[in-house]
């Protein structure tokens, strides 16, 4: 068969690549290279899933018993804590941050984002909010939740203005990389790419980049006024100073309900392209999984009222956000059944990121579906903070987020690092992922159903069974996240060397070396028909996917 | 606003009673507690309509994807996916229209029984309740207040108007299917109508700090005679009950908190065996525990602050001479 290369002759000749190029801890500290920057982002809020997870397994164990293992503030910190650094420092800059710029210019061709040095400060503004959240630890903890929801926040005499402002900080480092992005797209894209030749995963990051830039600023004025308040005792959100306690609930939705936006359009972006490459088929109905996640990200700024059902507001009001919120799930379901039908007629590979894939839409199904029961206006009056809305969110944030974002990081790791990683460890971690989560989480829906209200640190004693099987689940989804993660670790130094391509995908990361050299590309790649699988065929003596030379031209020299 | 259609529409699956068990002696369903009030069973219509459309649509979707997998898996050599259509506007428009129509009759008949929770009945019995943290106080039309308990007459509207004194608080009875916030610097609103006597448990369902998970509070639901009788005995506390027995009364709804009567320490002093001993005081002075030393105690309590205990207490100056007496004769009871 007639290969145009392998995986011996495509790099730099002299086996310099971005990882090695340069050395030293400031030539990380100070690169503008966005691998280098995506790299550093991956490990950084890998390291907080990990400490949120921490907090998480704290959590479950305190509810083993119904009178808690912990005293009530102490559980309080604990959950807080859990849902701010989860929130804040890993679901919302994770995928965007990690894969986003790794993988993004790589995608479009380009040698880096429009912007490299606003790109190195998002990573340190990230940085610099994580070090506020260490000081919120060292200096006695936050109770508020991560909602910081007023006035108990304000009478709050702990230390969460610190938590705030991190999160300010963290808002900034989520907008530039929003605009870093769009700008990105709009002007680097190569010649002959129009805007429906791009890999899904470039719309869908242009998607969350759009909501990073229109609704973060809303919640850094919102927390600028919450500090302003507690600091200066101006009455904004305080009724005992003369504010109105609600009204901090609508300013932090309108941005809170975007973001989730901002979480799951990338984990969809990622499903996309794995859907397509591992079902050797180009995403069925293209062009409306691409529309929907700019409706996704449109009708997700008219929602947030949905949070409120409870909270006083209007009943004409809640018909308005449950009307919209309705109209959200549509796309969703749009593009639940464009990616089953991606498989049809396929040629289904089962490797680990595919595992991912699958696992992410039977779980993004249960996480979507369940959301109806809260956008309807009479269940969530009884849903309404309970366990049911914890689990829904945790399908959603959990078993969709995190496991695109793990199906993504399996996906790509090979081109971050150059290594296989060990295909059994891989698919055990996510088997066990996969067990752990819904063990931990689908008694939730029950539990929240019959009655046991969140952030509870202890609660009657007809839900110690419940919460008991909710526990050992997160024990095991622990285990598995701790197998998942040693085993991407472990392949740098113990894996095999990987080809330049080898799962097959059709877009240009995939065309450069592993791991790529400093410029990315010697010469730009030419653009090709978007998901054409037809010029791959599989080497069994290299374990690439060579490209049959078609067109003329050797692009790595 | 008058959708007739989707009234028709709502009315005709809800006509069809899915699953919802309206036995009074039953315990609760796997999902739920029992249905207690008359919003309960229109709430939990919806639910299971919504429970089973999404039960039908998991099945269905993982199914196919497993069926997929296996019937198109990868086979050695076959390096693309056959070819098929890109996309179809049949089937696009097909799976919009589809989940469309169902979510309109879930969307409406959830908004139907969100309208009957928020209608509060006019002419209904009223209690006010008052969250604080982290306490409820509910206070009946004839003066009556109740703190550790609410008491409801069987098959009668009740309207809780609701105030806070500090923060976010929710009320919810699971039960019921009744939830609201209780928000501070405005009223707020709701009702129920309880339809089955029994008893059953108020959470606070807004987190609103440290002890958030123990502003729970058992309900009462009962007969009208049993209620009137019960209500009237609220209103004069004292009515048929020795001293001693009010004093405990009043110890366990206001006093408890921080001072046992078990030789335990919470926050203030216990009051097991203290009757007639000498007590000794932070600025080195002593008395001895009788009435006037306990009168001193609940009115100006940090005047003689006993060794060793912060001055953690306010001063409850609106206790009545009646209820002096019971907490004296209480303490008395508890032994030297």
């Amino acid at each position: 068969m007639d290969t145009h290369h392998n995986d011996h002759g495509s790099d730099h000749g002299d086996g310099s690549n971005y990882l090695n190029a340069t050395s030293g801890i400031w030539s990380w500290m100070f690169t503008i290279d966005h691998k280098r920057i995506g790299v550093m982002y991956t490990f950084g809020t890998i390291g907080a899933m990990m400490l949120g997870g921490l907090f998480a397994l704290l959590v479950r164990l305190n509810l083993w018993v119904p009178d808690g293992v912990f005293d009530n503030n102490t559980y309080n910190q604990f959950f807080t804590l859990h849902g701010a650094v989860m929130v804040f420092l890993f679901v919302i800059p994770g995928i965007p941050g990690a894969l986003g710029n790794f993988v993004l210019p790589l995608m479009l061709g380009a040698k880096d984002v429009a912007f490299p040095k606003i790109n190195l400060l998002s990573l340190w503004l990230w940085a610099i909010g994580a070090l506020f959240f260490v000081a919120v630890l060292v200096t006695g903890g936050i109770d508020t939740g991560w909602t910081f929801y007023t006035p108990y926040s304000v009478t709050n005499d702990s230390s969460m203005v610190f938590a705030v402002l991190g999160a300010f900080i963290l808002g900034f480092s989520s907008i530039f990389t929003g605009l870093n992005f769009i700008v990105t797209v709009h002007r680097m894209r190569p010649k002959g790419m129009g805007w429906f030749n791009m890999p899904l995963f470039v719309w869908g990051i242009y998607s969350t980049a759009v909501i990073q830039v229109l609704a973060t600023p809303v919640l850094g004025i919102t927390l600028l006024m919450l500090a302003v308040e507690k600091m200066a005792g101006l009455g904004i959100f305080d009724p005992s100073l003369g504010g109105d306690a609600v009204l901090f609930q609508h300013f932090f939705w309108f941005y809170s309900h975007p973001a989730v936006y901002i979480m799951i359009l990338p984990a969809m972006a990622i499903i996309s392209e794995l859907m397509a490459t591992f079902s050797r088929k180009k995403v069925f109905g293209y062009t409306l999984v691409a529309y929907s996640s700019i409706a996704i990200a449109a009708f997700g700024f008219l929602v947030w009222g949905h949070h409120m059902f409870t909270s006083g507001q209007s009943a004409w009001a809640g018909l308005v956000f449950s009307t919209l919120t309705f109209s959200i799930s549509i796309p969703s379901a749009i593009k639940v059944f464009n990616w089953l039908s991606t498989m049809y007629k396929g040629s289904v590979r089962l490797d680990t990121p595919m595992w991912y894939a699958l696992a992410f839409l039977w779980m993004f199904t249960i996480g979507g579906l369940t959301g109806m029961f809260l956008g309807t206006m009479g269940t969530d009056v009884h849903l309404h903070d309970t366990y049911f809305v914890v689990s829904h969110f945790h399908y959603v944030m959990v078993g969709s987020i995190m496991f695109a974002f793990f199906g993504g990081l399996h996906y790509w790791w090979p081109k971050m690092f150059g290594k296989m990683y060990n295909e059994f460890m891989g698919k055990l971690g996510a088997v066990l992922i996969f067990l752990g989560f819904n063990v931990t989480f689908f008694p939730q829906f029950v539990m929240g159903s019959r009655g046991m209200p969140r952030r509870y640190a202890n609660y009657l004693p007809e839900f110690q069974e419940l919460h008991q099987v909710s526990t050992v689940g997160a024990f095991i989804l622990g285990i598995g996240v701790a197998v998942g993660v040693w085993t991407l670790f472990s392949s740098i130094f113990l894996g095999k060397k990987a080809p330049d391509n080898p799962w097959g995908g059709t877009s240009m990361e995939w065309e450069t070396a592993t791991p790529p050299i400093e410029h990315n590309f010697h010469d730009t790649p030419s653009v090709k028909p978007v998901y054409d699988f037809s010029p791959l065929v599989y080497n069994e003596a290299t374990g690439n996917w060579d490209r049959i030379a078609e067109e003329s031209g050797d692009n790595h020299g | 606003m008058n959708l007739p259609i989707l009234n028709t529409l709502a009315s005709l699956v809800q006509d069809q009673k899915v699953a919802v068990p309206s036995d009074p002696t039953a315990e609760g369903t796997y999902w739920f507690p029992v249905q207690a009030s008359t919003l309960a069973e229109k709430s939990d219509w919806t639910f299971y309509y919504i429970y089973w459309v999404s039960a039908f649509f998991t099945a269905l979707i993982v199914a196919a994807m497993v069926f997929m997998a296996i019937r198109y898996r990868y086979r050695k050599g076959v390096w693309e996916g056959e070819a098929s259509p890109g996309h179809s506007w049949t089937l696009e428009i097909t799976w919009s229209i589809i989940p469309f129509l169902l979510t309109i009759v879930m969307w409406w008949s959830g908004f139907k029984s969100y309208m009957y929770s928020d209608t509060v009945p006019p002419d209904a019995y009223t209690i006010q309740v008052t969250a604080q943290q982290w306490s409820w106080e509910f206070e009946y039309p004839n003066g009556a207040k109740t703190y550790k308990e609410l008491h409801l007459p069987v098959d009668t509207d009740v309207t809780f108007v609701m105030k806070s004194k500090d923060v976010i608080h929710g009320f919810w009875i699971p039960a019921f299917r009744v939830k609201k916030d209780v928000v501070p610097g405005r009223y707020t609103k709701t009702w129920a109508h309880p339809t089955m006597e029994g008893q059953y448990t108020l959470f606070c369902t807004e987190y609103c700090g440290t002890n958030h998970s123990q502003m729970m509070v058992q309900v009462t639901v009962e007969d009208q005679d049993s209620f009137d009788k019960w209500v009237a005995a609220q209103a004069d506390p004292s009515a048929g009950l020795t001293d001693v027995e009010y004093g405990k009364q009043i110890w366990s709804q206001q006093c408890i908190a921080c001072h046992s009567n078990d030789g335990s320490v919470v926050i203030g002093p216990s009051w097991k065996g203290t009757w007639g001993t000498e007590r000794e005081f932070e600025d080195g002075s002593s008395a001895i525990m009788d009435e006037n030393y306990i009168l001193n105690s609940i009115v100006d309590p940090n005047s003689q602050l006993v060794k060793g205990y912060p001055p953690a207490m306010p001063p409850y100056k609106d206790l009545s001479q009646d209820q002096v007496d019971g907490l004296i004769a209480y303490i008395k009871s508890l032994g030297n």
